[in-house]
């Protein structure tokens, strides 16, 4: 069965970009332009993991973080995007409950590589 | 019918006619009043029509062209004919300004998220679809803000060979542009690009210092230039700038200028210098420190002993000691700070009294 992804990122390219990219690699994708898209897709189809953006439309990257951890009450892996200069925002999303964080400008062949490793780690 | 508006305009006439003069005078200022409103009227809705068209076609094409370049990118070489499709549509529409001008912003913001081999494959593309000439063309606009977008293009695309574009904007009227221009000699040039410190004729702001610092410390395996002919340099923004970078890459081979720059014309130099002296504990610049702190001003002063607390031994006792009674009493206190770590018997029968 394939592992669920679900991205969170109000750039529509990049959005599709990795996309195109996880498809490639065999994950099964969902795309949140906006923070209160990611929360229904979140709750509607339990992905195996997160990556989301901070600073995104409705609701920010911090706001999903807590929407999972404190209302779903589930440990599903949260890898956060910042840009440069939004340091404390990530210790915030941190002590939310998140796993992971890269910040922009990243590499997509580091992004699969950090995601194939947190979801090995967990199994 | 042609009769019946004949009619009514003779008799709006003649009745106008009647009217005494100042309500004929508002008449007329209604009626061009009414006239301008319509064709204000008339031109905004034109321009909002324009602009509510081109969002709808921007948006198009944006999907478009963002979904021809994601093909693009991640095509394999065994899809050869498929990628040379999409090359040729993009080709094709680099030609008409208003797809430029999308397929331009779709490269350099998703450009501006990626790092490694796509952002490289990004700048080969850039190139490849000749958008560095149309980047270079807003270079050489007239417009200061047009010429800024063009340089952030050109540096954040790597694109080599604006050296010397670049270096003629380095004197531009516009603080902002020179201030972009000077980064950008740093990013794309790295320490071959401060060459412009050569020939600025204009202050360097403080927060300007600091970003060129920032990227400054980005580069790696080159070697650094000889500092020495801007730390002589008639700017003295470019001597501040240039002790900065003495201090960040420890170039203590320089002291003897430093020391000279104790008794520099500009207050600002002769503080930063203090203050490297300092840093650097240069022992040889406690003579001339002395020498000038009675020349220099209240706030000069204090950068003089701070320094001395630094560099003292035993031999600045004296001049500590002569400092006691000074009226600044922030001076005073190092002073005696002075005097106490070198003399601390001293000091305590000071403090008592």
């Amino acid at each position: 069965m394939k592992q669920k992804v679900l991205f969170a990122e109000d750039d529509k390219t990049l959005s599709l970009l990795l996309k195109f990219r996880l498809e490639k690699e065999g994950f099964e994708t969902y795309m949140a332009a906006d923070g209160n898209e990611a929360k229904i897709l979140i709750e509607a189809n339990n992905p195996d993991i997160i990556l989301t953006d901070i600073m995104m439309p409705f609701s920010s990257g911090l706001e999903v973080i807590s929407y999972v951890r404190e209302e779903l009450k589930r440990d599903t892996p949260i890898v956060v995007f910042s840009s440069a200069g939004q340091e404390e925002m990530v210790l915030k999303a941190f002590n939310l409950g998140a796993n992971d964080f890269m910040s922009k400008p990243f590499s997509p062949n580091e992004l699969i590589i950090r995601i194939k490793r947190i979801l090995m780690m967990l199994k | 019918m042609a009769e019946f508006y004949n009619n009514l305009f003779i008799n709006f006439k003649s009745n106008y006619l009647e009217l005494p003069q100042l309500i004929q005078i508002i008449w007329i200022v209604i009626v061009v009043e009414f006239i301008l409103i319509i064709t204000a009227f008339i031109f905004l809705s034109q321009i909002r029509l324009r602009f509510t068209k081109n969002y709808k076609k921007n948006k198009i094409l944006k999907e478009k062209y963002q979904e021809l370049l994601i093909n693009y990118i991640y095509l394999t070489e065994e899809e050869i004919q498929e990628k040379k499709t999409i090359y040729n549509q993009l080709h094709t529409a680099v030609k008409n300004n208003f797809d430029r001008e999308v397929i331009q912003k779709l490269i350099l913001r998703l450009h501006g998220d990626l790092s490694g081999e796509l952002a490289t494959f990004l700048e080969e593309l850039y190139s490849k679809l000749g958008l560095i000439q149309y980047s270079l063309k807003k270079m050489k606009s007239k417009v200061w803000y047009i010429k800024i977008k063009g340089i952030r293009e050109v540096t954040q695309m790597k694109v080599q060979g604006v050296y010397e574009e670049t270096l003629r904007l380095i004197n531009h009227d516009n603080k902002l542009l020179r201030n972009e221009a000077q980064l950008t000699m740093v990013k794309l040039y790295q320490f071959k690009g401060l060459a412009f410190l050569d020939t600025l004729e204009f202050p360097i702001t403080e927060w300007q210092q600091l970003q060129l610092i920032e990227e400054i410390q980005n580069i790696r395996n080159e070697e650094l230039p000889d500092l020495t002919r801007w730390l002589k340099s008639d700017n003295e923004y470019v001597v501040s700038f240039a002790l900065k970078l003495v201090k960040l890459f420890n170039q203590i081979q320089t002291q003897e200028l430093l020391i000279k720059l104790v008794m520099h014309r500009s207050k600002r130099v002769r503080q930063n210098a203090i203050g490297v002296l300092e840093y650097f504990k240069i022992d040889e610049s406690k003579t001339i420190l002395k020498q000038v702190y009675s020349k220099s001003d209240v706030e000069t002063q204090r950068y003089i002993v701070k320094a001395l607390l630094e560099l003292a031994n035993e031999h600045e006792i004296e001049f500590f000691e002569s400092l006691l009674n000074s009226e600044d009493p922030e001076v005073s206190q190092m002073a005696l700070i002075g005097i106490q770590s070198l003399k601390p018997y001293f000091a305590t029968v000071k403090l008592t009294k």
